[in-house]
């Protein structure tokens, strides 16, 4: 048992590291393990036991406290407030415009000449247009950048199932695992990690230029790149969890009142692809629990640190951005509130994408851990 | 301000214009000074009236995240309440064509006032794009 633990966190430094087809021997794992704890991200880092830092051993001891409802209780919790607290200022930003605004509005209408009522109209659309898409461009750089290190870590994993499977003879397995996981993958990065901004900005751009002047009727054609962009994503992540159910073959948990109760939540909570996460979450709940039973806990317990804070942010922003957009239809600021509807299309685009890569990186490090099982025993 | 003061800007209003179509009939070269001065003390008023408001309203931006861009939005609604008043004031002096340039200039201001709003907005979305 202990060979398998300090084994996987031997090839959990793998991830980090560029993409290499040779696994590491078992003589440096002190070394290794503390370059694999300086390569985790100092956001993820902070959220960690302090024991996980004090070698192998100790880190063992550390992961039973992860394991615990409480410490994810309290991360989640932490998360939550620390978010409300950054997201809370700009939300009663925007409210704010939206109540001079409506004031700017009431002036507007008496003013006799239309075109200094719309120039008027312009300069209040213009000035809450910049400050959301700013918002929002942040928002996309950082969900590129969460997906270009979740994709790393499963890039890096790729080469050392295949080279595990073909050590242990299956060499057509090894060629097949690795050919098809990394013709998914890449197709995910490209959708993802390099379509996904373009995307995002044309329909922000879109969104705005509808918002600034009524003449721009381009709502219908931010609709349209969305939903194209929903389709392809939805294809190229049906294919990968095919490929990854075909390979694991996790027999999914069984139901009951609490996974339906998930499943519900998850289908509302997550926009586009909500029933589709909700359907996994019996097979991630069995993934969780098999990983959690052969030491890849710690793997685990590093992702979801790094999946929970963005999509938290993301998830309240969009809670938010809702609650205006009705604050917005009760000032009668109806330009503003088609604006704000738009943009929480686009955040909800980006919480799919986090949810469904989140969903499919936590099955890989599953499969990886497979795998590395069958070395190990 | 109450309904006090309500009720004397409606008197004073009323007072003015009994003035002016008095001094229209007795002295027609008097009338659109007149006019003027009555408009020009309206101005006086009502910008005195609206200043605790917009007091207010600088004062909600200002300390949200949107500080940077108030001078905009004032900005825009003064030199829209300028300009209306002004090209009044020309139609209230018979120049109607002279009240169409003024606004014309007061969008123009107010678009240039948007431009640096506008290319900061274009750049990020070609930050994104690109």
């Amino acid at each position: 048992m202990w060979v398998r633990i300090v084994f996987f966190l031997a090839a959990i430094f793998l991830m980090c590291l560029p993409v290499s087809a040779e696994t590491e021997g078992l003589a440096d794992v002190e070394a290794e393990f503390s370059q694999m704890m300086t390569a985790i991200p100092d956001d993820v880092a902070k959220l960690l036991p302090d024991s996980f830092f004090d070698g192998p051993l100790n880190a063992a001891e550390g992961l039973d406290g992860t394991l615990e409802p409480s410490f994810w209780w309290n991360v989640v919790w932490g998360e939550l407030t620390f978010g409300m607290r950054s997201v809370t200022p700009i939300l009663l930003s925007i409210l704010a415009v939206l109540i001079v605004s409506a004031i700017v509005s009431t002036f507007k209408d008496t003013l006799r000449s239309e075109a200094l009522s719309s120039a008027v109209g312009l300069a209040v659309s213009v000035v809450i247009v910049s400050f959301l898409v700013k918002n929002a461009v942040s928002h996309i750089e950082a969900v590129t950048v969460y997906f270009g290190r979740l994709y790393d870590v499963c890039l890096a994993m790729l080469p050392v199932m295949g080279a595990i499977l073909a050590m242990g003879g299956s060499g057509m397995a090894a060629v097949a695992t690795h050919g098809g996981f990394l013709l998914v993958l890449g197709a995910l990065e490209a959708f993802v990690g390099q379509a996904f901004g373009g995307i995002a900005g044309m329909s922000l751009a879109m969104t705005a230029a509808n918002a600034v002047s009524v003449k721009f009727r381009l709502s219908a054609v931010a609709r349209a790149v969305r939903k194209c962009f929903g389709i392809f994503f939805g294809v190229i992540t049906a294919a990968l969890g095919f490929i990854i159910s075909l390979k694991i073959g996790i027999a999914a948990a069984g139901d009951s009142m609490a996974m339906r109760g998930a499943k519900i939540f998850a289908s509302n909570a997550i926009p586009i692809v909500g029933s589709a996460v909700g359907d996994s979450l019996k097979t991630l709940v069995t993934a969780l629990s098999y990983i959690k039973s052969v030491s890849g806990a710690v793997g685990i317990v590093v992702i979801l640190l790094l999946v929970l804070p963005v999509f938290l942010n993301i998830w309240l922003f969009r809670a938010g951005l809702i609650l205006l957009s009705g604050a917005a239809e009760m000032l009668g600021c109806d330009r503003e509130r088609d604006l704000l509807s738009g943009v929480v299309s686009v955040y909800g685009y980006m919480l799919a994408v986090v949810a469904v890569t989140a969903v499919i990186f936590i099955i890989m490090i599953t499969l990886f851990s497979k795998t590395a099982l069958a070395f190990g025993g | 301000m109450n309904v006090i003061d309500t009720l004397k800007i409606c008197g004073i209003a009323i007072l003015a214009a009994i003035c002016v179509s008095v001094v229209k009939r007795i002295n027609s070269t008097f009338d659109v000074p007149m006019r003027l001065a009555a408009a020009i003390a309206f101005f006086g008023l009502v910008l005195g009236m609206s200043v605790p408001l917009f007091g207010y309203l600088s004062e909600l931006v200002s300390s949200s995240e949107l500080a940077a861009w108030q001078g905009v939005l004032f900005g825009a609604v003064g030199i829209a309440f300028l300009t209306h008043v002004t090209a009044e004031i020309c139609r209230e002096c018979g120049e109607g064509s002279l009240s169409g340039y003024v606004e014309l200039a007061g969008k123009i201001e107010i678009l240039i006032l948007c431009l640096p709003l506008v290319k900061e907005l274009l750049e990020e979305v070609e930050r994104l794009v690109g």
